[in-house]
């Protein structure tokens, strides 16, 4: 599923201060392309990515999923957008409190009325939580509720995986255990990826590495190197389109 | 089970508000619906009274006709002699209330029986209008109708003292001197005449020893008027719309007739009002604390729901954010809600129902309505499921106008506001 993004800016009014989390920003995003997306905390990685998964709205610019323009999406629409394209891993996991780790997977299948136990247990186990179906959020450490909300976003298989920072919590072991089960994702399963980071631990199965610095989107590559350039130059005119 | 859990689970330390706001809110409609069932038990109270004293019937009446009319054909006058006053209520001026008329013709006759004759009160009235105000029991035959000829219904204790029975024939004598006979159609077992005319001769009587008319012979206006030879009538009774309304008919009604001193006007709303004045206060005082409690618990419950979906916003959110629709997120939002002022206002009212007291004594000076009988009806229903839908709205409204008024984003990122 590609993603475009064309001249987007969104500010935030804060009491009588304007911040501007994204500014001018534009790229594209192939079919089954992992991006990672770097950058300072304040930099707009959260909102760009709030902006893709139409949680929120640019004052200006556009953004298109897989050909459907989700800046202009009604409310509704936005959620059966949500629910039917995009996997969200949330930076503050986001689970219900009420349900188990299971419910919690299982949840983005309610809306269709299709809630699949044996595929929630495979994500559940897949993530190392097998034998914490049962446990509610408030039984698990911050690493496993991450894992958990991993699991809840890939459940409906969407062609689409917004992540934001989802290893941020984790230990080395699991950490690369997430970074394979998105890997594979990604790769074996021809899912388009946006992952946020703060450091560049996921770097090495990146495609290509998008850094924000104060709203402004520079594009680097390191792998092949040789594109690095060119990747800096497009994204000063303010659009990015290496391959 | 999901589904369950979303509405009714996830409360965290605001669990104790929910049930909190519940009892109080089971309080409230138990108050409410108490206060309730005492207001309708007495407006049914006042109902029956007002339905008895029939305070919207005005009566109007003419000074001579019982003057001319209750002159029997005794001795060796015959009617024709005596002085004829002629009675004063010109139908059309009654038409200036604006109300409903009931017209009447009422006039004794002596009626010949054999070698003998007999009192006879003769009644000319609207038969489908003065059924509406007055009560006629018939025991066999069937009532007037407003298309009858010369028929008449008559009571039990008329037809006894004519000696006739239905199917037969008795003759009345008319104004021109000729007689007219009428076929007796129906036979009352029980009269009750509004307005009656009082009792002056003696005449067969269905309560002996009663001050009015309690027995008579009921015929079409348009026999009447053959009989008596006249259109006007010697008395009629104005109906208003509402009993509010009376003052202003009879005002009407004596500018109609503020030239014709020997008709009069008469009504009984005033005396009502009187009546039922105190007990109209105290039915004031229930009501007020019925609106009082509703008002203030009613808010005080809303306001710990309020807390509730509060805390519950980024709940909201997070559904919304995962891709339920509009419709399933307010599904589980006003489940929660609904459920709580839904079950409280019917347990609220369970209770008073089963322990409001059966008879209830309305303090009333002048009121002899006895004991009211608290009752509970579709108008309390109503009332409760009002209550509860407000406290409802007022409890989610903020959460509700956040939820909306920002995006799902700025709703995740945000703790309770």
């Amino acid at each position: 599923m590609t993603i475009c993004v064309r001249s987007v800016t969104k500010t935030y009014s804060r009491g009588r201060q304007s911040i501007t989390a994204l500014q001018n920003v534009s790229f594209e995003i192939a079919e089954g392309e992992l991006v990672l997306l770097v950058g300072p905390s304040g930099s707009g990685k959260t909102t760009l990515l709030n902006l893709i998964a139409a949680l929120d709205r640019p004052d200006r610019g556009e953004i298109s999923v897989g050909g459907l323009n989700v800046t202009g999406l009604s409310r509704s629409a936005a959620a059966a957008y949500r629910n039917e394209r995009v996997g969200m891993i949330f930076q503050s996991y986001n689970l219900l409190p009420q349900l188990t780790a299971l419910e919690n997977i299982l949840l983005p299948l309610v809306p269709a009325g299709r809630p699949n136990r044996r595929r929630a247990m495979e994500l559940l186990e897949a993530v190392g939580l097998g034998d914490r179906a049962a446990h509610r959020p408030s039984e698990l450490s911050g690493g496993e509720q991450q894992r958990v909300a991993i699991a809840r976003a890939l459940v409906n298989d969407p062609a689409l995986i917004l992540a934001d920072e989802p290893i941020g919590n984790l230990d080395d072991k699991n950490a690369r255990k997430i970074i394979a089960l998105l890997w594979d994702a990604c790769r074996r399963r021809g899912k388009t990826m946006l992952l946020v980071a703060h450091d560049r631990e996921m770097i090495g199965p990146a495609d290509r590495v998008f850094e924000i610095r104060t709203g402004s989107l520079m594009c680097t590559k390191q792998k092949p190197a040789s594109l690095v350039s060119q990747v800096e130059l497009n994204a000063t005119r303010g659009m990015s389109r290496v391959r | 089970m999901i589904w369950a859990k979303l509405v009714f689970g996830g409360l965290g330390r605001r669990g104790l508000e929910a049930v909190i706001a519940f009892g109080v809110l089971v309080l409230a409609a138990a108050i409410v619906t108490g206060s309730l069932m005492v207001v309708e038990g007495a407006r049914e109270a006042i109902a029956r009274a007002a339905e008895a004293d029939r305070p919207d019937v005005v009566q109007v009446k003419s000074r001579f006709n019982r003057a001319v009319f209750e002159t029997p054909r005794s001795g060796n006058l015959p009617p024709l002699t005596l002085p004829v006053y002629e009675p004063l209520i010109d139908p059309a001026k009654l038409a200036d209330a604006g109300a409903t008329v009931l017209a009447r013709q009422s006039f004794l006759r002596n009626v010949v029986s054999g070698d003998s004759f007999l009192n006879i009160y003769i009644f000319g009235i609207a038969p489908e209008e003065e059924a509406q105000v007055s009560t006629f029991v018939v025991g066999r035959g069937r009532f007037l109708r407003s298309d009858d000829g010369p028929v008449a219904v008559l009571d039990r204790a008329s037809a006894q003292a004519l000696g006739v029975d239905l199917g037969g024939t008795f003759p009345v004598r008319k104004a021109d001197g000729q007689d007219i006979t009428l076929t007796v159609v129906g036979i009352l077992d029980q009269l009750e005449l509004r307005y009656p005319p009082p009792r002056t001769v003696d005449a067969p009587a269905l309560r002996p020893g009663s001050s009015s008319v309690t027995s008579g012979v009921f015929v079409t206006l348009r026999t009447s008027e053959e009989i008596f030879g006249r259109p006007t009538l010697t008395d009629a009774l104005v109906v208003a719309r509402t009993a509010d309304n009376v003052p202003a008919v009879v005002e009407r009604l004596r500018e109609a007739f503020r030239l014709e001193p020997g008709v009069f006007v008469s009504e009984s709303y005033s005396r009502f009002r009187r009546k039922v004045q105190d007990f109209v206060l105290t039915l004031a005082l229930f009501t007020a604390i019925a609106a009082a409690t509703a008002g203030l618990a009613g808010s005080f419950g809303a306001n710990l729901l309020h807390d509730v979906y509060a805390d519950r916003r980024r709940q909201y959110a997070t559904l919304l954010a995962i891709g339920f629709r509009l419709t399933q997120s307010a599904i589980v939002a006003s489940g929660f809600g609904l459920a709580t002022a839904g079950a409280a206002a019917v347990v609220g009212s369970l209770l008073a129902v089963a322990f409001a007291p059966r008879h209830f004594a309305m303090p009333s000076l002048l009121a002899e309505l006895g004991t009211i009988e608290p009752s509970f009806n579709a108008w309390i229903v109503a009332v409760l499921a009002g209550m509860a839908l407000a406290i409802f709205a007022l409890g989610i409204a903020p959460t509700a106008w956040q939820l909306h008024r920002r995006s799902v984003a700025v709703n995740l990122s945000q703790e309770r506001g």
